[in-house]
């Protein structure tokens, strides 16, 4: 165990006040702007919050918000991401995917080492459709459940998904690869996008000494055009906030931006390719994007809580002794932030991530590429303002398809590089585990 | 150990299918495993849920939070939403490509559902029980035909950043008359009605709430307190440079959650302004599903939803309240108690007139602000000798150009009357009407003021504001305030 990781903890709490509030956590949790912004930069945020929860209309309505689809997922980035939180999965096979969708792919590599786009359905099914234009088909998810017995006995339910498609409206999609995902939370991520790759690397070469291989994904950079490391997404597959913004846009939206001019409709997708274009190209401008960028760059993090129980201080040990710190680092420090240097200067965060790719073994596995990342490959998502989603989003769902019902089951799931820090968990008595959790519900 | 991990016990590939087909070695990997608790009933074609495609313009929070219950209270259907506002979906509601639409919710200040089931475009409602009552006050909540129906209410409050307050001590802004004080001198973001869509409602419901002449009188001296800003009264409120705006009830109930300083406070005088309605389309291809979701929006279940989302709004089942803790502001309480003074619907006609001359009275604002302050200045002193020409003074700042019989007269609404042509096409005629008259602003753009008869009587009214101004002025430097 790296000891500048443990030692970092307490330094961590401590500076967290410089992007924090003390208030007693509400829905608006993660709807919190980091402090210090002057007026012009609050004006900024709040331009950016309001596209942010703006849904788009069919084109030719809607003026300056014309451009939905002609396929997408969802209307607004909110959908997606409630309350800038944490999106959740269906609990039957009944309930549609509200703010959680399917990734597809073919194997073999796409442009500039992409995941090879279905023929047919692009990287993702677009379950909706403006009028007169089908929709790609349906995804349904049904929960198998397994037992798995832990050290002192206790029996632990989990339970993984199996999709389905039905109502496929362009063709079948045998030999898809499929990926199902659920919306992440959006705030706290311009402090990671400030975090050096420099840093990364150091966390990375630490970890080699504890046989944990964190290592970048290499993605392209649309902006730059040019291979870049992946910070955002759950394979990191994005190098940038205004990258993954625009790409969620023309994913699951449809709507254009200067970085993704052009509507996304397959060859045989004909009332797509045929459907009314908004007046306006690109749908969403650069300056609203650069608003939206300001928006979630300057999203804070929520605060710690209950850092002086006795219980969370046990827990907070039995994290960084069970191994789970080497990844879900616990503190670092950021450069001054890339766009916004003066309203994001170098700060000490607490993330509980590395940004790393990192093998999760195969019951994680999804079994889909993406640029570097393996089909068993995931980001280390960052665990700062966990112990908040059942506050803020009304469920205790988490891991990218939301299959674990809580995060007892979210760190059992855990396999590959982390089967060491799991069974270190698993083998503790009851009370030490409730410990760990209750440290975890702190965060 | 590993023997106990989920990697041993599930199935070691993805598990995905297509149309609903296990691979042959992830069943047997499953079933050899012998670590599954239940399986999943095998995977067959799902029947088809419904579709009920819904055009609204409600925020995403809303009807997120509405269509999830929906769809789980209802697993026959699911819904497709499409948004837009009001006016636009008027107009898509006429094209071809609209033909799959079930269901028109809106939310705006003016029923544009009223405007298509004029047009026949709409058909009846189901029936429902006699716990949504057919209005409130004079704001209906049906119309006669059924054909649609109020969801939800939207009221006039004050919002108050109440650490401002505590820091500026000032009186708690509980009423109207609250604003008018010393106090507040500078410290209400008003909404400028003359720049701002809707913005004469606040005007209405002062008027209302205290009669013409006093409501122009009280209105004189909040706006010689008042900040006028084309937008941004939230933000302004939200950051402490202004402690209370006056705004409809929807932002500042979702600020009062959203930060801790901010507190919705509901006027001793106060209205509903507007209510938000929902209709099925005469053409909706599943008006079974449509009926199911209009019912279930007008259910216990789906208006308790309706506070709770990021836009909150008052729900239209009195019962629910009982449900929604003291602090849920009831309208229909209000109403019994006689709080909600507004009778929205009643400045129908004269919307451009009143605007107008708002527009007169802060003309030069700075100025009146000024000698309301002189004349505040003058009262704390109070000195007898002074008492007459400051009284004097303080009637003169009060003072509309007009009566109220006058403003209703047919001359005055001929002159604020638009060009044929320009009337607005269809205005429901049992409903609050906004903005159907000329405002002489817009006007002015193409049209001399010798021509323009609204711009005749608006510079009318200023001139008497301003006489009544100087005079004021006078007096004061008489008595040297």
């Amino acid at each position: 165990m790296n000891k500048s990781l443990i030692l970092g903890y307490g330094l961590a709490l401590m500076m967290a006040s410089v992007y924090v509030r003390a208030e007693e956590p509400t829905r608006e949790a993660y709807s919190q702007p980091v402090s210090g912004l002057d007026a012009n930069a609050m004006n900024t945020f709040y331009r950016g919050r309001t596209e942010f929860l703006q849904s788009w209309a069919v084109p030719p309505e809607g003026g300056n918000v014309s451009g939905l689809g002609p396929l997408f997922n969802r209307l607004a980035c909110a959908s997606c991401h409630q309350k800038n939180g944490r999106g959740h999965s269906p609990d039957t096979a009944d309930e549609r995917m509200l703010s959680m969708l399917v990734r597809l792919s073919l194997p073999g590599k796409g442009p500039h080492g992409s995941p090879m786009p279905h023929p047919s359905y692009g990287t993702q099914l677009n379950e909706e459709g403006i009028p007169g234009v089908p929709g790609e088909g349906r995804a349904s998810i049904h929960w198998q459940e397994s037992s798995v017995r832990l050290a002192d006995g206790t029996n632990l339910k989990l339970r993984k998904p199996k999709l389905e498609f039905v109502d496929l409206a362009y063709g079948p999609l045998d030999g898809a690869l499929t990926s199902p995902r659920v919306g992440q939370p959006v705030y706290g991520l311009g402090l990671l996008e400030a975090v050096p790759v420099s840093t990364l690397q150091h966390i990375a070469a630490l970890q080699k000494k504890h046989g944990v291989h964190g290592s970048f994904n290499r993605v392209w950079d649309v902006v730059r055009q040019q291979e870049a490391p992946g910070r955002f997404g759950w394979k990191a597959n994005s190098p940038s906030l205004p990258q993954q913004m625009a790409e969620a846009f023309i994913g699951d939206m449809g709507v254009t931006t200067p970085l993704f001019p052009d509507v996304q409709c397959a060859p045989q997708e004909h009332a797509c390719r045929g459907a009314i274009p908004s007046k306006t190209q690109p749908e969403l401008s650069g300056e609203r994007l650069n608003d939206l960028d300001f928006f979630a760059t300057h999203l804070a993090p929520p605060p710690r809580r209950n850092v002086d129980d006795p219980q969370v201080k046990r827990g907070e040990r039995l994290f960084s002794t069970s191994g789970c710190a080497q990844c879900h680092t616990p503190q670092m420090k950021t450069a001054d932030h890339p766009r916004y240097p003066v309203t994001l200067p170098a700060q000490v965060i607490a993330p509980y991530s590395d940004l790393l790719l990192h093998d999760m073994g195969a019951g994680l596995a999804d079994g889909r590429p993406d640029f570097k990342a393996s089909g068993s490959q995931w980001r280390t998502p960052p665990l700062w303002g966990i112990g908040l989603v059942p506050v803020v989003n009304g469920h205790s769902q988490y891991l990218h398809d939301g299959r674990a019902r809580n995060l007892e089951e979210a760190v059992v799931w855990h396999g590959g590089e982390a089967s060491r820090a799991r069974d270190r968990y698993t083998k503790l008595p009851v009370d030490q585990r409730k410990d760990l959790l209750a440290f975890l519900e702190s965060l | 150990m590993n023997e106990h991990t989920p990697d041993q016990t599930l199935p070691d590939e993805p598990v995905s299918s297509v149309s609903g087909q296990f691979s042959r070695r992830q069943f047997l990997t499953l079933v050899a495993g012998g670590a599954m608790a239940a399986l999943a009933p095998p995977v067959l074609a799902l029947p088809g849920r419904k579709t009920i495609t819904v055009l609204t313009n409600h925020n995403d929070d809303t009807f997120s939070l509405i269509e999830e219950a929906f769809e789980k209270a209802q697993s026959q259907y699911r819904v497709k939403l499409m948004w837009m506002m009001p006016p636009d979906a008027t107009k898509f509601l006429h094209r071809s490509d609209s033909a799959s639409m079930d269901v028109w919710w809106q939310a705006a200040p003016h029923n544009h559902i009223a405007d298509i089931a004029k047009e026949g475009l709409l058909q009846p409602l189901p029936a429902f029980d006699d716990g949504l009552p057919s209005a409130i006050g004079k704001v209906p909540l049906v119309n006669a035909e059924q054909t649609y129906r109020a969801t939800q209410l939207t009221a006039f409050s004050f919002l108050v950043n109440t650490k401002a307050i505590a820091a500026q001590q000032l009186p708690w802004p509980s009423d109207w008359a609250v604003l008018a004080r010393p106090e507040y001198a500078g410290k209400v973001a008003l909404s400028d009605p003359v720049k701002v869509r809707f913005g004469n409602i606040v005007l209405d419901v002062v008027l209302q709430s205290y009669g013409w002449d006093s409501g122009w009188a009280l209105l004189s001296e909040i706006v010689g307190n008042a900040v006028l800003l084309p937008k941004g009264l939230t933000d302004e409120v939200s950051s402490g440079r202004l402690p209370v705006a006056l705004h409809v009830d929807i932002v500042p109930n979702a600020e009062q959650r959203l930060r801790q300083p901010m507190e919705r406070v509901y006027p001793a005088h106060s209205g509903i302004v507007n209510a938000g309605y929902i209709g099925i389309l005469k053409s909706s291809p599943n008006a079974e599903g449509a009926r199911a979701f209009v019912e279930f929006i007008l259910s216990a279940e789906g208006q308790q939803l309706l506070p709770r989302t990021d836009l909150p709004r008052l729900p239209v089942r009195p019962a629910v309240y009982a449900s929604l803790g003291k602090a849920q502001f009831n309208p229909f309480e209000a109403q019994q108690s006689g709080r909600l003074t507004y009778r929205p619907g009643e400045e129908a006609g004269q919307t451009a007139i009143v605007t107008a001359l708002f527009g007169a009275l802060v003309k030069d604002q700075a100025r009146l602000s000024t000698l309301w302050a002189r004349v505040h200045a003058a009262e704390k002193k109070a000195d007898p000798a002074q008492a007459t020409k400051i009284a004097q003074a303080r009637s003169l700042l009060q003072a509309v150009p007009i009566d109220s019989a006058k403003a209703s007269s047919e001359d005055i609404k001929k002159a604020f009357r638009p060009p044929r042509g320009q009337q607005a096409t269809s205005t429901p005629a049992d409903l609050p009407v906004q903005n159907q008259l000329q405002v002489p602003e817009a006007a002015t753009e193409s049209t001399s003021s010798q021509l323009n008869p609204a711009r005749q009587v608006a510079e009318s009214w200023e001139q008497a504001y301003a006489g009544n101004q100087a005079q004021a002025a006078k007096l004061l430097e008489e008595v040297g305030a």
